[in-house]
């Protein structure tokens, strides 16, 4: 379980996150919604270890996070992973990084895991393409599958529908839902709100504090519209 | 051609300079930081000059500079590429005013400074030969053992942070090997165009293969050929050896461009 505890994180100035509370369960997939700004990745990077200098705690199954993202395969995907499209590195290769964690080496079965994880994302033979010819949809589900080799046990994922078209969306979800079947905790970064509401189990709205953290068929429109200020307007329901 | 002991001695030396710094072109070109080597150049050029000023070893005291100051610009400059750029050209600058103020107190050298700007193969000496050795095995050895995390590190260090790869380490290491790098073989082309001896075998290699294997060997064959090359103009019609091997180099830079665009003609399907 992943535990925020009165989580407030500031840059100079300027309050990002104020006093957030937020129990993810295991296997949970979680989505969070807010607009830009509201502190989604800052979030999300907080848990990773990738930002210090908060107040307040958050803990992975009861250790602190920063000492569980070092003993514990978990995958990441980031809303714009940057790297030189002229950078010689195969899929393979950015696969493989799930297998390095305290390894000079990968194991010995790398290949036969790398195999494994692309066929598990639909790009089965993708292994000697170079990263910087891929579209932005099998880029994604690259990353994905960078994850799956770790063999993580959660899954953060930071806008993974950017740049990706709508048959790339879909088919990323699919997947996601196969590895949440599969009991993986999956903490998603989302504007895309109706494929985000089909898939989750819970949705969070954040906009510098929590405003919601509920089943999304639970969730009424005033939470999202405060959520999101002026930023958004709702449609009937049957057609968000 | 190797009538004297100087002569093997030197052409010796700059074949394994070459192939010390090819070793390093790749990681370098990759990541784009061959302004860094540029500075650390210059700091060299002080740590010369001090040496001369106070009758020092020269090796000793540019390689404690270099290392010292390598150090310092790393950890200034960690994490902001912007910053990496000027810090790295204000300490570039102001080494070198450094070492021309060093260097007026005192006009009497009988070192030829030329030969440290530029370079000169005759000025290796046995010495030489053994630190060159063990740079081209600590080269080696370096990128045999740490060649993932050189790699996922310069592909993008904040994910490799995030799958595990100490990438504080494989930064504070690198530069530190490449200022190392700078010092052990400045004789072969001086502090001036230690820059284009490490990064031009590694441009010629992206130009021809793209897998980073392949482009290692590529680049330590361009370098050695480059190498044999320019000692043989040098002797031959008695030229600057250090400008001669940095053009060689630019030259083989210059015929790899046409390769890919050609390939790519003749192999396109129908």
């Amino acid at each position: 379980m992943i535990r925020i505890e009165n989580l407030t994180y500031k840059k100079g100035s300027r309050t990002i996150l104020e006093k957030v509370n937020l129990d993810i369960a295991d296997g949970e997939f979680v989505s969070l919604i807010g607009p830009n700004g509201a502190g989604k990745s800052t979030l999300m990077k907080i848990i990773l270890g990738l930002l210090s200098g908060y107040e307040g705690s958050v803990t992975i199954d009861g250790v602190d996070h920063r000492r569980w993202v070092k003993t514990h395969n978990f995958g990441y995907v980031p809303q714009k992973e940057t790297f030189d499209p002229l950078f010689p590195a195969t899929v393979a290769d950015t696969v493989r990084l799930g297998l390095m964690k305290g390894r000079l080496f990968p194991p010995r079965d790398s290949r036969r895991r790398i195999a494994a994880a692309l066929e598990y994302v639909e790009l089965g033979g993708f292994e000697n393409r170079f990263v910087g010819e891929l579209s932005g949809g099998e880029f994604q589900r690259v990353l994905l599958a960078r994850a799956v080799a770790a063999d993580s046990i959660c899954f953060f994922l930071d806008e993974p529908e950017s740049n990706v078209d709508k048959k790339g969306v879909s088919r990323l979800y699919t997947i996601l839902a196969r590895l949440k079947e599969e009991g993986k905790t999956i903490v998603n970064i989302s504007h895309d709100l109706q494929t985000a509401f089909a898939a989750s189990d819970t949705i969070v709205c954040l906009n510098k504090t929590l405003h919601s953290h509920t089943r999304p068929e639970l969730l009424s429109a005033d939470v999202v519209t405060k959520t999101f200020g002026n930023a958004i307007r709702l449609l009937e329901k049957d057609h968000v | 051609m190797f009538e004297s002991s100087l002569l093997l001695t030197a052409f010796v030396g700059v074949l394994l300079a070459s192939a010390s710094t090819s070793l390093l072109s790749v990681p370098v070109t990759l990541n784009k930081v061959s302004f860094m080597s540029e500075a650390f150049a210059h700091i060299t050029f002080s740590g010369i000059a001090l040496a001369l000023l106070f009758d020092w070893n020269i090796t000793i005291v540019s390689l404690g500079a270099v290392v010292f100051f390598s150090l310092v610009i790393s950890f200034l400059t960690k994490n902001n590429r912007t910053e990496q750029v000027n810090i790295t050209m204000i300490f570039l600058a102001v080494s070198m005013a450094v070492s021309v103020i060093l260097l007026s107190f005192n006009r009497d050298y009988t070192v030829d400074l030329a030969g440290y700007l530029f370079g000169n193969f005759l000025f290796m000496t046995p010495a030489d030969l053994i630190a060159l050795s063990v740079l081209l095995a600590v080269n080696a050895l370096y990128l045999l053992v740490f060649y993932r995390w050189l790699f996922y590190w310069s592909y993008n260090p904040v994910i490799a942070r995030v799958y595990g790869i100490p990438v504080s380490f494989v930064y504070y290491t690198f530069m530190v090997l490449i200022a190392v790098n700078v010092v052990i073989t400045v004789k072969s082309v001086g502090v001036i165009l230690i820059t284009a001896q490490l990064i031009l075998p590694g441009l010629t290699a992206f130009r021809l293969v793209r897998r980073l294997p392949a482009a290692t060997a590529v680049a330590a064959t361009v370098s050695l050929t480059a190498a044999v090359s320019a000692f043989a103009l040098t002797y031959r019609f008695d030229l600057p050896s250090g400008p001669v091997l940095v053009c060689v180099l630019f030259l083989f830079f210059l015929l790899s461009l046409p390769v890919r665009p050609l390939a790519a003609r003749i192999f396109r399907r129908p």
